[in-house]
């Protein structure tokens, strides 16, 4: 049975997907000792685990790995201010990180038994999430540059978040008449449009909704307050409650 | 702008210019569109995208417009 303080715990670690011992002690408001107590019975009661050494020790809750990540990832993009050093793995700040780590998944893939042209289509996708958010953001950051990245391909889920404008404020320069972000993604998804016009651009989110549907995948693109969720079976943009200021996406396979 | 500063400045006028993608693991349509469309509209009516088995040139020449 878990006490109060142990509920809270729990409830905290759950809700972030992944904390230091320093963020539930800040937390909880108590002493390290009542904390490490708390933490090393929920530990032998298998309620959640511990990764990392001395100084960097998480805790996270054991089950969901999948519902983990997008937790992570939801939190990097709207906390106010990311870890940093938590996230050296998923968190390219220049493009040609992202590049780099993105073709290292043509590889992964096919170490997972995908064939080859599924490995440079998922790539190619992924690839075009990511450069988006460099092209649309360029100069006009509103904080942290870059993009958030992870792919398991175990749990065959990959994502990619970044804190930047946003596809409405990208696009209300060349469509005024988009009045919330739902409208926009409907457009980004469905239209050429380009919110770098007159570049000749804007084809990406096309080809990213063209190839989700072909290969059976399931896309899930957050932006502002707005989802665009897509399956060969099912297109959906709806309002959600979680306010998204840049982009994330994620895509299961 | 390597390909530019290094091949097209020895194309004569209405000489094909032939892209070829072997080799090429992914490629995603805001490059083609970006590469490809500047292309043509400096030597229109000369490029000439050679076909390609593989899935990701495939895919994204289809957004490409040549036209």
């Amino acid at each position: 049975m878990k006490t109060n303080t142990g509920n809270k715990i729990f409830d905290f670690i759950q809700q972030k997907g992944e904390v230091s011992p320093k963020e539930i002690i800040s937390f909880v408001g108590l002493g390290a000792p009542a904390i490490f107590r708390q933490l090393q019975k929920m530990l032998s009661k298998g309620l959640i685990q511990k990764t990392g050494k001395p100084p960097r020790v998480f805790y996270h809750v054991i089950g969901d790995k999948k519902q983990q990540i997008i937790t992570r990832a939801f939190n990097w993009v709207q906390s106010p201010k990311p870890d940093a050093s938590a996230t050296e793995d998923t968190y390219c700040a220049m493009r040609d990180v992202f590049e780099a780590r993105n073709r290292r998944v043509i590889q992964l893939l096919q170490d997972n038994r995908e064939d080859e042209s599924f490995s440079y289509l998922l790539t190619a996708i992924i690839g075009e999430l990511g450069n988006n958010s460099f092209d649309h953001n360029v100069a006009n950051w509103p904080d942290i540059t870059g993009v958030y990245f992870i792919i398991d391909c175990t749990e065959r889920i990959a994502i990619i978040a970044d804190r930047g404008r946003g596809v409405k404020a990208t696009l209300i320069n060349i469509r005024p008449e988009i009045k919330d972000d739902k409208g926009a993604l409907r457009i980004a998804f469905r239209e050429i449009i380009s919110g770098r016009s007159p570049e000749q651009r804007g084809n990406g989110l096309k080809f990213v909704r063209n190839k989700i549907i072909d290969l059976d995948l399931h896309l899930e693109f957050y932006s502002g307050d707005a989802l665009y969720s897509l399956s060969a079976k099912k297109e959906t943009c709806m309002q959600v409650p979680d306010y998204v200021r840049g982009t994330l996406a994620i895509i299961k396979f | 702008m390597a390909a530019r500063a290094y091949i097209f400045d020895k194309v004569k006028p209405g000489e094909k210019i032939e892209i070829d993608f072997s080799g090429v693991k992914v490629l995603t349509p805001s490059w083609a569109d970006e590469f490809i469309y500047s292309l043509n509209k400096e030597f229109p009516g000369q490029i000439i995208l050679l076909p390609s088995d593989n899935a990701s040139v495939k895919a994204s020449l289809e957004f490409v417009n040549l036209d």
